[in-house]
């Protein structure tokens, strides 16, 4: 479980810009969950997300990790950061060695286990992401820009963290990409991991999560399951998120009169209508 | 987040800002040649004060000064250090078996205000000229060489690009850095060799997204009609005002307190 | 405006990128190019301003042949073009000097050149930010001057390739927004690689490429309408069109034109 306890950090940028990145933030994410943190570039989640594993240490507060606390100075961060896995945003930028495997190895190799225990996990790890054996003999700079992704992501997996935490996973992906990064997501999180991740789309949490978390200059603006969250649609646009289309429909038929609950996928929202026009017809 | 200042430009609009970069430039490399010729104390006194009023002339704040500074801080107490230490004459005091000569300090506290000074006076030039016009003066000063089948053009391009990319740069080492160190990479411990082993994975993609960065440049400058070599036109040309006549006239002030102080 | 005949191209190592592409682009259209990665889009669009050159067929931009490099500086002017990454394509640390970076190129009068990253800048709604370093900018902000940069050439046609795909939502809407009034209000050609659909939706017409090749071509409406091809070429359609689709009610596009034929779907059956 992480918990996160009246955590602030300002950037230090000089006394011009002191702007307050993250102001009294008060976080559980339970054991084995999937949720989404949703906020504007600026809102705070990626300065967030580097301090549950170290990167950043906060001005005050505290972050507990299955309860050790992180921000104690006498914690070993390097034992954190193989329980809570970090994936930044574009991670196929971090690719350095001369072959997939290798790359896959460095995390494994920098916990200093054993060869085998670390072969072992490289197959794992890419069978995993779901790159095939061949491609983990290649050059990580002859994979596909999905591939890459996820030979990158392989890379953090390896280290069997109990927690993954992801910046952005769908960025810049067409959508096939973004589709096999989520299905992704969702595999990990059924096999029993604790998953974070960013992003700019209402969509993608919607389709993904099960919680949200939405961040808006440096607070926690709303926090709860993704129903609970649509179902405040107006208030996400009035801080400039954009929600997904299927929410804006329903919430314009709810408006003119129909009885439609709150949705967030389409395949909800077809339901729906279909169960109104089944009303009618019995 | 790395905040890095070198090459970086304040937009303001002050006397400092609207001074000739060429000027500017000629001038600081007559400061630094005089910074480097004078012993009494008082022209060293005489050049901190003037340093610090063409600080406030610019309205560069302190903090920014001493953000340029602070990147250099090892460098200037090292040099501290060496004077002040190996600098032989009569020892002025000593603690256990390290004698301090009266020699070691007075050069010591010398070598640390000239350093500050010329760092500030530098930083002044990047912070107040914007890096297009730094480029234009660096290209207009070396003209002459064009004669000599120098390609001026093509540096002064070069060196405009650089200080455009260093921040960039810097964020994205700053970025791997934190990448591969959440992946247990240790870049702290172990001898020379295991060091700059550990720096492969920082390196390595660093280099690459530079050359990345550098194609798509290349692509965006083709595309706006960039030809390397062919002559270019500019939306602002270094022009003399009477601005820089009195800019001239103040250094020339300067100079003669400075020398009038030496030959005191 | 852009023309190309037959062009198919391939890389060094003889991978085919392109397979005999035969496009023409209409005078003060919005053309989207969708498709996935690989699919040859931002090959096609390099082609465009002669950045690439085709191996066979030819491409014809306002009439010039890509090929004569005598006519390069007129090819380029003509067809302006915005990258995806902001950082990558800046030149210069001031916005007015990144966009004054075009026509300096081209060798104009200092008086036509401020002229030029003046309305340039107006056009893009960023004259305010003319003396501002750029690094401070958002990517929207940053994308927008980058855009001026291009107009400084007084283009007759706008290439954006994937220029939205590293901005945030608000970015992409600020992008999204500019390029739609300089392609209304000044009748600017406008060409938009994307992966976004719903950005794709807003242009008048939508071409998909796969494997190379023109698979679909037609308005907005006509290709996202086919929703199981569209599917089958690994892309989506915007939400709106799959909810119409899976209710039988084809046709629909926006959000308002999707809730129009629910509600007529549902006839009165209101609360």
């Amino acid at each position: 479980m992480i918990k996160i306890e009246n955590l602030n950090y300002a950037y230090k940028t000089g006394a011009k810009n002191q702007n307050q990145a993250l102001v009294d933030i008060n976080l559980e994410i339970a054991d084995n969950s999937l949720t989404a943190l949703i906020g504007h570039t600026g809102s705070g989640k990626s300065t967030l997300i580097r301090h549950l594993n170290g990167l950043i240490k906060p001005d005050s507060g505290k972050i507990f990790i299955d309860g050790t606390e992180i921000t104690d100075p006498k914690t070993d961060l390097r034992r954190v950061r193989f329980d809570v896995g970090l994936v930044f945003q574009y991670p196929e930028q971090q690719l350095f060695a001369e072959t997939v495997y290798k790359d896959i190895a460095f995390g494994p190799e920098n916990m200093k286990l054993g060869a085998d225990e670390v072969r072992r996990r490289v197959y794992e790890a890419a069978e995993m992401v779901g790159l095939s054996e061949k491609s983990l003999e290649k050059s990580p700079f002859e994979l596909s820009g999905g591939q890459k992704r996820r030979a990158a992501i392989a890379g953090v997996l390896a280290m069997k963290p109990k927690n993954l935490i992801m910046d952005e996973p769908a960025a810049g992906l067409d959508p096939r990409g973004r589709d096999g990064i989520f299905a992704l997501i969702k595999r990990l999180h059924k096999s029993g991991m604790t998953i974070l991740f960013t992003s700019h789309s209402m969509e993608d949490a919607a389709k993904t999560a099960e919680r949200v978390i939405v961040m808006d200059k440096g607070k926690i603006f709303a926090e709860g399951s993704v129903g609970e969250i649509f179902a405040r649609g107006g208030e996400l646009r009035k801080i400039g998120l954009d929600t997904p289309q299927v929410t804006r429909i329903a919430d314009k038929l709810r408006d003119m009169g129909y009885d439609i609950p709150p949705v967030y996928t389409t395949a909800q929202m077809t339901d729906a209508v279909k169960k109104i026009i089944g009303g009618t017809n019995g | 987040m790395v905040d890095i200042l070198i090459g970086q430009y304040l937009a303001g609009s002050s006397a400092l800002h609207r001074t000739d970069a060429r000027v500017k430039i000629i001038l600081l490399i007559l400061y630094a040649a005089l910074l480097f010729m004078i012993k009494k104390p008082l022209s060293y006194a005489i050049f901190a004060a003037f340093t610090a009023a063409l600080t406030m002339t610019g309205g560069i704040g302190f903090k920014t000064v001493m953000k340029s500074i602070k990147p250099l801080r090892w460098i200037i107490i090292f040099t501290a250090a060496v004077n002040l230490f190996f600098t032989k004459g009569e020892a002025f005091f000593s603690v256990w078996k390290i004698a301090i000569a009266a020699e070691g300090i007075d050069l010591a506290v010398k070598m640390t205000v000239r350093l500050l000074c010329l760092i500030t006076a530098s930083s002044l030039l990047t912070l107040t000229t914007p890096p297009m016009r730094l480029t234009d003066a660096v290209e207009s000063l070396l003209s002459p060489l064009a004669r000599l089948k120098v390609p001026v053009r093509e540096l002064a391009m070069m060196m405009s690009i650089t200080l455009r990319f260093i921040p960039v740069l810097a964020e994205e080492a700053d970025r791997i850095i934190k990448a591969q160190t959440a992946r247990g990479a240790d870049f702290g411990s172990g001898g020379i060799i295991r060091r700059a082993k550990s720096l492969v994975p920082v390196m390595l993609p660093l280099f690459i997204s530079a050359f990345k960065r550098a194609e798509d440049l290349a692509a965006a400058m083709d595309a706006r009609c960039f030809i390397s070599g062919a002559a270019r036109t500019k939306l602002c040309e270094n022009r003399l005002t009477p601005l820089d006549a009195r800019a001239g006239a103040v250094f020339v002030v300067f100079a003669a307190a400075v020398m009038a102080a030496e030959l005191w | 405006m852009i023309k190309t005949e037959n062009v198919s191209f391939s890389y060094s190592d003889g991978e085919q990128v392109l397979k005999n592409i035969n496009l023409a682009i209409e005078k003060g259209s919005f053309a989207a190019i969708i498709g996935c990665n690989g699919s040859g889009k931002s090959t096609a669009a390099k082609h465009f301003n002669a950045l690439l050159l085709p191996k066979s067929g030819a491409v014809y931009v306002k009439g010039i042949d890509t090929r004569d490099e005598k006519r390069l500086f007129e090819i380029r002017s003509a067809a302006g073009m915005v990258f995806q990454n902001p950082d990558n394509q800046m030149v210069a640390a001031i916005v007015e000097d990144e966009v004054a970076f075009a026509p300096e190129n081209l060798g104009l009068e200092r008086n036509e050149i401020r002229r030029r990253v003046d309305e340039s800048l107006r056009a893009v709604g960023m004259e305010e930010y003319a003396l501002k370093s750029s690094a401070h900018l958002s990517g929207g902000q940053k994308q927008r001057v980058a855009v001026a940069a291009a107009l400084a050439m007084e283009p007759e046609c706008l290439i954006l390739d994937e220029s939205t795909a590293m901005l945030d939502p608000r970015g992409r809407a600020e992008l999204m927004k500019t390029i739609k009034k300089l392609n209304r209000g000044n009748n600017l050609t406008v060409i938009l690689i994307t992966h976004y659909m719903d950005e794709a939706a807003q242009a008048d017409r939508v071409i998909v490429m796969d494997g190379g090749e023109i698979v679909m071509d037609g308005t907005p409406r006509a290709v996202f309408s086919d929703v199981e091809k569209i599917r089958s070429l690994g892309l989506d359609v915007p939400q709106a069109a799959e909810i119409a689709y899976e209710l039988g009610l084809n046709g629909a596009l926006t959000v308002d034109e999707c809730v129009n034929a629910i509600d007529g779907l549902l006839g009165g059956a209101r609360r």
